[in-house]
């Protein structure tokens, strides 16, 4: 009896040991795999990377082989951004607050329109990118920076929706008794909790944003390529990502080290973004 | 003899006429569901102007949910259906068109855990004048101080009133909540186990501070502590399986309870 008792005992230890290593090492593996991108994209980029490819034009054969630079591509994926989360920021945050607090908590509708963020969640991005075509072409548009804006709003609006809302959903209910106890109208209470919340919502649109920015397939019919930075809304707009394609579509092993470099600057605007953000939320809290 | 409930008559210290000319809360037919399931049966019960009132009872007796009835916390669960009336003077709160927002602001609510607003120390008083209207720095300033005073708080916060109101102790921040629910003055105050998170001493202090509400306002307090109860409550209203099984003076209900289980109640063979 006893005996039976300590193998029950030994074998609840050496399970609860196991699993911890395998949860240590599913940590580990995640943290392995950023630090192989960014080693990657940093050891093949950098030698690449210099002031005249971030401020300069390309150049007549820039992409095989001539000199210039990518800045008309980190313009635009910078305009196209700014527009596009605007556009977003918008639109998500009065549907995540509409789900929450004017429409019923257990009701029909606040679960369909929960059932519809999910599906646009999952949509790939090129399906946003030949919608957005065609939505130009009903429009009488061609590839432009403002097809781009508002195919990649399309892309990342349900993911900044679905981020807000699980921050929303886990105002603690004290907190919005507290203000109707005050008085306070659902708006005024709106104002309130979004206060409370802005380190979630900076990470929603974060996030977003890191979807949107490093998107090429939304932009690849939408907004077209260019050499010039977009002077209007009507203009084509080069991209990041689409710098990155093409570049790493080269035979040539110079073009290629220039689209990790390309990578490069675009890990580095989404991690400024990142850190702005979270200072900006942090501030206004 | 006055009805309070359906079940019990009990006498109240004032006459049925002038109860109800000066009753704060007149609770009648109040039924509550939650999915069909009834949680509060046929409440009725006047609560006294300008007094200390404990309900108290068992766990899942009512308590709260009669409490949450009295400023229409329940408008937020649709799960959950309420009938009957509650009156505040000769006004049905649930009848169409109450303005609710402003129906809350009459009865103010302290809830078990404090719960500050994610603003500073004079904010969270500040708050609940601000959307009522009150824009005015000087006065504002004053009113804060006011109600800071009124609470024991000014002394501990007057050097520190543009710090976060989530920096002060648990004690501390359950009194800034009160201030902060009387500073808009309103007619009924009605507490949720406003003590049970705070140690004793802290504790002490918000029941002092209730009792010298009563001045100013109707205090509504459930608890969970017969101590609690027997210590600043003018009348009491026994619950037990959301029925009022018994209400009345203090003394009378802590001496000589009318009802059989009321007595097993406060002589401790149930809780």
């Amino acid at each position: 009896m006893i005996k039976n008792r300590k193998i029950i005992l030994d074998r609840r230890h050496i399970t609860e040991q196991m699993m911890l290593l395998l949860m240590r090492l599913s940590a580990l593996s995640i943290l392995a795999i950023l630090l192989f991108i960014l080693y990657t994209i940093a050891n093949k980029g950098l030698k690449s990377l210099s002031w005249e490819m971030i401020f300069s034009l390309p150049e007549g054969g820039y992409y095989l082989g001539g000199s210039g630079g990518i800045a008309n591509a980190i313009a635009g994926s910078l305009i196209m951004i700014a527009g596009s989360a605007s556009i977003a920021i918008l639109l998500s945050l009065p549907i995540a607050f509409c789900i929450n607090f004017i429409l019923k908590k257990e009701g029909w509708f606040s679960g369909l329109a929960r059932f519809s963020m999910d599906i646009l969640f999952g949509i790939p991005s090129i399906v946003y990118g030949a919608f957005g075509f065609l939505i130009m072409i009903w429009l009488g548009l061609q590839a432009s920076l403002l097809g781009g804006i508002i195919a990649v709003a399309f892309l990342i609006l349900p993911i900044m929706v679905r981020a807000i809302d699980e921050v929303v959903m886990v105002v603690p209910h004290d907190l919005k008794e507290s203000l109707q106890s005050l008085g306070a109208t659902r708006y005024e209470m709106m104002k309130v909790i979004l206060r409370s919340i802005l380190p979630g919502v900076g990470s929603a649109i974060m996030l977003a944003i890191g979807r949107g920015i490093g998107d090429a397939a939304t932009v690849l019919f939408t907004a077209g390529y260019t050499d010039s930075i977009p002077s209007n809304l009507t203009d084509p707009a080069a991209t990041l990502p689409l710098a990155i394609f093409f570049q790493l579509s080269s035979p040539m092993e110079e073009v290629q080290d220039r689209a990790y470099a390309a990578a490069l600057i675009l890990t580095i605007i989404v991690l400024i973004i990142s850190l702005l953000t979270r200072q900006l939320t942090r501030r206004i809290k | 003899m006055f009805s309070f409930t359906n079940t019990t008559n009990i006498e109240p210290h004032t006459s049925q006429n002038d109860a109800k000319d000066h009753a704060a809360i007149s609770i009648c037919n109040l039924n509550v569901f939650a999915d069909k399931h009834p949680i509060l049966k046929d409440v009725n019960l006047v609560i006294p102007p300008k007094q200390v009132t404990c309900i108290i009872g068992p766990s899942g007796c009512g308590k709260t949910t009669l409490l949450r009835s009295l400023n229409r916390l329940h408008d937020n669960n649709s799960r959950i259906k309420v009938t009957g009336c509650v009156k505040i003077g000769e006004d049905d709160i649930y009848q169409s068109g109450v303005d609710v927002p402003a129906l809350r602001r009459k009865m103010g609510l302290l809830a078990q855990r404090p719960t500050v607003l994610p603003m500073s120390i004079f904010e969270n008083v500040a708050y609940g004048l601000r959307i009522g209207g009150l824009n005015d720095k000087a006065e504002l300033k004053k009113e804060v101080e006011e109600n800071l005073k009124a609470v024991g708080l000014w002394e501990e916060v007057k050097d520190r009133l543009h710090n976060t109101a989530s920096q002060l102790s648990i004690g501390q921040q359950q009194r800034l909540c009160l201030a902060r629910a009387i500073a808009v003055d309103p007619l009924v105050l009605l507490g949720d186990e406003a003590t049970s998170a705070l140690d004793p001493i802290a504790s002490r202090k918000v029941e002092e501070l209730l009792v010298t509400l009563k001045s100013r306002m109707s205090v509504v307090l459930v608890t969970h502590t017969l101590r609690q109860a027997k210590r600043i409550a003018d009348y009491v209203a026994f619950m037990y399986m959301g029925e009022i099984i018994e209400f009345g003076e203090a003394t009378k209900i802590f001496t000589h309870p009318e009802k059989e289980l009321t007595n097993d109640y406060l002589a401790g063979s149930f809780s």
